[in-house]
């Protein structure tokens, strides 16, 4: 047995994990080699004094469970808080048919909308046209004389007063 | 609660995983907590951390109880669990070194981190300063071996694992943990050497 190998089987030998066969040929080498020999015996005094760190008692707190407890409480407001979130990501843009339908929703007013306004505007029309004549025109038609090019063209601004 | 006492760790598992059971997951617990506690200092070598971690491990059971599928031994599962979260430590602050000449200098409140630890009984200050000495040089020098060696030692060392059960908490081959442990005995035979050779352990 070469001593590389002796030394990891060592290792094994010492935490009881070499198996009887081997142990017997590796106790052969030991014999016969003193490096082996000394390494085994290092060793094993180094593995006796964790075994006295062994008996050093180590003890969890009895308060542990009850701040685990708390932990596990703590959790579930965090949790009714994120299902709150995934009731409104489900109401979210992220859905395809919430797309869809927010769409066709979107349409559907702006067109409303676009109606009403252009009701409106037809309905002020007349007196829309009188502002802009008493703002522009009114005194053009006033100190113009009839067919000259400044009259045609604030009758062109109030084409439909004008042929009122 | 007495019934729970007799459950086998299967049920109580199952009864955490279906309807969040607090009272089989305090059986558990109570069941586990030192081994836990146990190897997570082992692992650290600081109390705080240790508290901190071994909730970390009890929270992820109760949380991740469902994925218990009982192709092995709860307590393989826990420790399974607890390792992890012991590899993905990072350590907050350096591992205090002591050199010898502090050691010898400090009084037996000296060790403040180390002085938690329930002490048995001895009959001298001198005994107990010994004995405090030996045991923070050899915490030490586990402290400072890489992690998997770390792991695979103390679960061989201090919870008496065979190789095979190292091998299947640690996810590894047989051959992986044999060379992992000839390792890290290689390891603490350097770090422990200087302290033989002046009489300290």
């Amino acid at each position: 047995m070469r001593c590389a190998v002796a030394k990891r089987k060592i290792s094994a030998y010492l935490d009881g994990a070499l198996p009887q066969e081997e142990v017997t040929h590796l106790l052969e080498h030991l014999n016969s080699c003193e490096k082996c020999k000394k390494e085994k015996e290092l060793l094993t005094s180094i593995l006796e004094v964790v075994d006295f760190d062994k008996e050093t008692e180590v003890k969890a707190p009895a308060y542990l469970f009850s701040k685990i407890q708390q932990q596990i409480t703590e959790q579930k407001t965090v949790k009714t808080y994120f299902s709150l979130l995934n009731l409104l990501r489900l109401i979210s843009f992220e859905n395809p048919i919430v797309i869809r339908v927010s769409l066709v929703i979107i349409l559907i007013i702006s067109s409303l909308i676009g109606n009403y306004l252009g009701q409106k505007i037809i309905a002020e029309e007349p007196e829309l046209n009188q502002e802009i004549k008493t703002v522009l025109a009114i005194n053009m038609l006033e100190e113009t004389p009839e067919n000259s090019f400044t009259s045609a063209y604030s009758g062109l601004i109030t084409i439909n007063n004008y042929k009122q | 609660m007495n019934t729970l006492k007799n459950e086998p760790d299967e049920i109580l598992i199952r009864r955490v995983a279906l309807f969040k059971d607090e009272s089989a997951f305090k059986e558990i617990f109570d069941r586990y907590v030192e081994r836990v506690f146990g190897l997570i200092y082992r692992y650290t070598g600081s109390y705080p951390e240790t508290e901190e971690l071994t909730q970390d491990v009890f929270l992820k059971i109760f949380n991740k109880a469902n994925t218990f599928k009982g192709h092995s031994k709860l307590s393989t599962w826990i420790y399974r669990i607890t390792v992890n979260v012991c590899k993905n430590y990072k350590r907050k602050k350096k591992p205090e070194i002591f050199s010898i000449e502090e050691i010898k200098n400090s009084q037996t409140e000296g060790f403040k981190l180390k002085d938690e630890i329930m002490m048995p009984d001895f009959t001298t200050p001198k005994e107990i300063l010994d004995r405090k000495r030996k045991i923070a040089i050899i915490q030490q020098a586990i402290e400072r071996l890489p992690p998997n060696q770390r792991v695979a030692f103390i679960l061989s060392k201090y919870h008496g694992f065979s190789y095979a059960k190292i091998a299947s908490v640690m996810n590894i081959s047989i051959s992986a943990v044999e060379s992992l442990l000839f390792r890290a005995k290689q390891n603490l035979k350097k770090l422990l050497i200087p302290y033989r050779e002046k009489g300290e352990i």
